[in-house]
């Protein structure tokens, strides 16, 4: 035992003269990724204009009722800050959706009107790109919802009655009274409380997009920030290995060892910049009146998150034998599950298939753990997780090193 | 890979384990030193059988393997504080192995800036803690210039001479001199060999 809390303490030596070298990695990442968090909040996908999905209505919309829903839409209903509508002749809707100027069209029929006067049901058209398929089961149920929602349940609505009105007395002038109808069955949909904004922002977790950001990048950094370790955690020699086994410092206790010291440092270097982010001011509103006396809860909450990151690093670098492969397999990993984890982008902007799977991938759990923990959700299930993962990343360390050890052959 | 390997030394003996690369001399070391465990049979000191007490087999048995077995980032001083306690170190360093092997010259020295010699006798000097009486050495002073192979020897001889146990395997002819009874592990087996100093000899051997 003594002499495994000494290795322990000779490991942490050895991290510890890898420190300024570290630091210089984590400076050059924390700046790094800080300006790349700026250029994502401040360049013009950020803003709101751009943030809009630019939607086609063509077809007749002349009728006053009709031409009042799709001004609806445009100026009061709560999807208009997610979508820009543009009436337009279907030629040029489909040379404007082959070059990507617009998102999609709706085509509303000929006899839309005809047929919603007599009660009829007659179905939107709507028309997107197949590059487009991530976002086309955003835009079908969210967005052709709404604009059946305000023009085929209104205008049916309105022409029904009225057609009811004239059959009951052909001399009737229904006039301000029918308009006044429109607007009560628009005022009753535009208090949808399901709003089209926030899944076409693709922002995951409940969080704004600089909480997104944060969260994705704050991974990525520590994904990163295992790199530096390579020169310590690779091993192109086992013989020092063999020789603490032979003196009964098993490979179980070796990794133990090994990754807490490694470990140690990570979190340090993690919850530092992360302490100071959030007590000089972030912009990210779920952040806002964040608290010098809030910071140990938020370190114990950051320590299954460093744990699991860091022992993936770890285990990547017990897995490869020298310091090239090692680097280029810790970059192209951590890309990779960051990528994968919906770190780079909104993981909404993922078919579901793929926002499943980031939801168990390691990056991507890691992720929305650290989203609950800002935004006030804090998720067992995302901590259980992790445990799980940490447990995995261990284990398969121990297995590496246990195999690497007894590598020169089995005796009888 | 290994079937049937048995050989007995006494106290102050030195065996050289020889044979062609591949032959399994790091394996049946790296048994003897505990790395691997065998499917069978015994390894009896004293007769105890140190596969079944683990703590003796650590106290009784010292290894130094092929490669540098050292935390490269640390001083020759870190090294052997893993091993030594730090008054047992000094003492070691006044007038024990670790002066005996000269590491005071290169105490305070990062072992990456050290020459392989340094190494090689800073392995030896973490492997003598608490004065194993048996000494396993893979290839000790492979690719050492001709000083320090002679060093080394000079140490081996005096551990020798206080009734260490040396077993040792290697592929050079000076340190063969070294040894006492040699054996050549052939297709898993060891066999008795009787070196003369007649290289061809030990060449038909294997």
């Amino acid at each position: 035992m003594k002499k495994t809390g000494l290795y322990f303490w000779l490991q942490l030596k050895r991290n510890l003269k890898m420190l300024p070298f570290v630091l210089t990695v984590a400076v050059a990442l924390c700046v790094g990724l800080a300006l790349v968090f700026q250029i994502v909040l401040a360049q013009d996908a950020g803003r709101e204009d751009k943030q809009k999905f630019k939607i086609g209505v063509v077809g007749e919309t002349e009728d006053g009722y009709l031409g009042f829903g799709i001004e609806a839409l445009k100026s009061f209903d709560s999807s208009r800050f997610s979508m820009e509508i543009v009436e337009m002749d279907e030629e040029t809707a489909k040379e404007q959706l082959t070059s990507g100027e617009i998102a999609a069209y709706v085509v509303i029929p000929d006899e839309f009107v005809e047929k919603a006067v007599q009660g009829e049901f007659l179905s939107l058209r709507f028309v997107s790109t197949s590059g487009a398929s991530s976002l086309n089961s955003l835009f079908k149920e969210e967005i052709t919802g709404v604009i059946s929602d305000i023009l085929m349940a209104s205008q049916q609505g309105v022409y029904g009655l009225e057609q009811a009105m004239r059959a009951e007395d052909p001399a009737v002038q229904p006039g301000r009274t029918m308009d006044k109808l429109a607007i009560q069955y628009i005022d009753f949909i535009l208090d949808r409380s399901e709003l089209c904004q926030v899944e076409i922002l693709g922002i995951a977790d409940n969080l704004s997009m600089p909480g997104y950001f944060l969260c994705g990048l704050l991974t990525l950094f520590l994904f990163f920030l295992s790199i530096p370790f390579a020169p310590l955690l690779i091993k192109k020699d086992m013989s020092f290995c063999r020789v603490l086994v032979s003196k009964r410092i098993s490979a179980v206790k070796q990794v133990f060892c090994e990754y807490a010291a490694f470990f140690i440092l990570m979190f340090v270097l993690t919850a530092i910049p992360v302490s100071l982010l959030l007590l000089n001011g972030v912009n990210v509103p779920e952040l806002a009146g964040f608290s010098g006396d809030m910071l140990p809860l938020l370190w114990v909450r950051l320590l299954p998150y460093v744990a699991v990151v860091s022992c993936c690093g770890f285990w990547v670098f017990e897995v490869v034998s020298d310091l090239i492969s090692g680097v280029l397999a810790q970059f192209v990993v951590s890309v990779a599950l960051c990528y994968m984890g919906g770190c780079f982008y909104p993981i909404s902007f993922f078919p579901d298939i793929m926002q499943k799977i980031a939801m168990v991938f390691p990056s991507g759990l890691a992720r929305s753990y650290l989203a609950g923990c800002i935004n006030g959700s804090y998720s067992w299930f995302s901590l259980l997780g992790l445990l799980f993962y940490f447990a995995l990343f261990f284990g398969a360390a121990v297995a590496v090193r246990c195999g690497k050890i007894r590598k020169g052959g089995s005796a009888a | 890979m290994l079937k049937g390997v048995s050989f007995s030394l006494s106290s102050g003996m030195c065996a050289g384990i020889l044979g062609a690369n591949g032959c399994g001399k790091s394996t049946l070391l790296s048994i003897l030193a505990g790395v691997q465990k065998p499917k069978s049979g015994s390894f009896l000191c004293d007769g105890k059988d140190l596969f079944k007490q683990p703590s003796l087999h650590a106290q009784q048995v010292g290894y130094v393997p092929q490669g540098t077995p050292l935390m490269e980032e640390l001083t020759a001083k870190d090294n052997l504080l893993l091993w030594y306690g730090a008054a047992e170190m000094k003492k070691e360093l006044d007038s024990g192995v670790l002066a005996m092997l000269g590491i005071g010259a290169f105490l305070k020295t990062p072992v990456h800036k050290m020459s392989g010699g340094m190494k090689k006798r800073l392995s030896i000097g973490c492997a003598m803690a608490k004065h194993p009486p048996i000494l396993l050495l893979d290839e000790a002073t492979a690719a050492l210039d001709l000083v320090c192979k002679d060093s080394i020897a000079a140490y081996l001889t005096r551990y020798k001479a206080q009734g260490g146990i040396l077993l040792l395997t290697t592929h050079d002819m000076n340190e063969l001199d070294l040894c006492d009874t040699w054996y050549v592990l052939k297709d898993g087996r060891a066999q008795p060999f009787v070196y003369s100093g007649d290289i061809h000899a030990l060449i038909q051997a294997f």
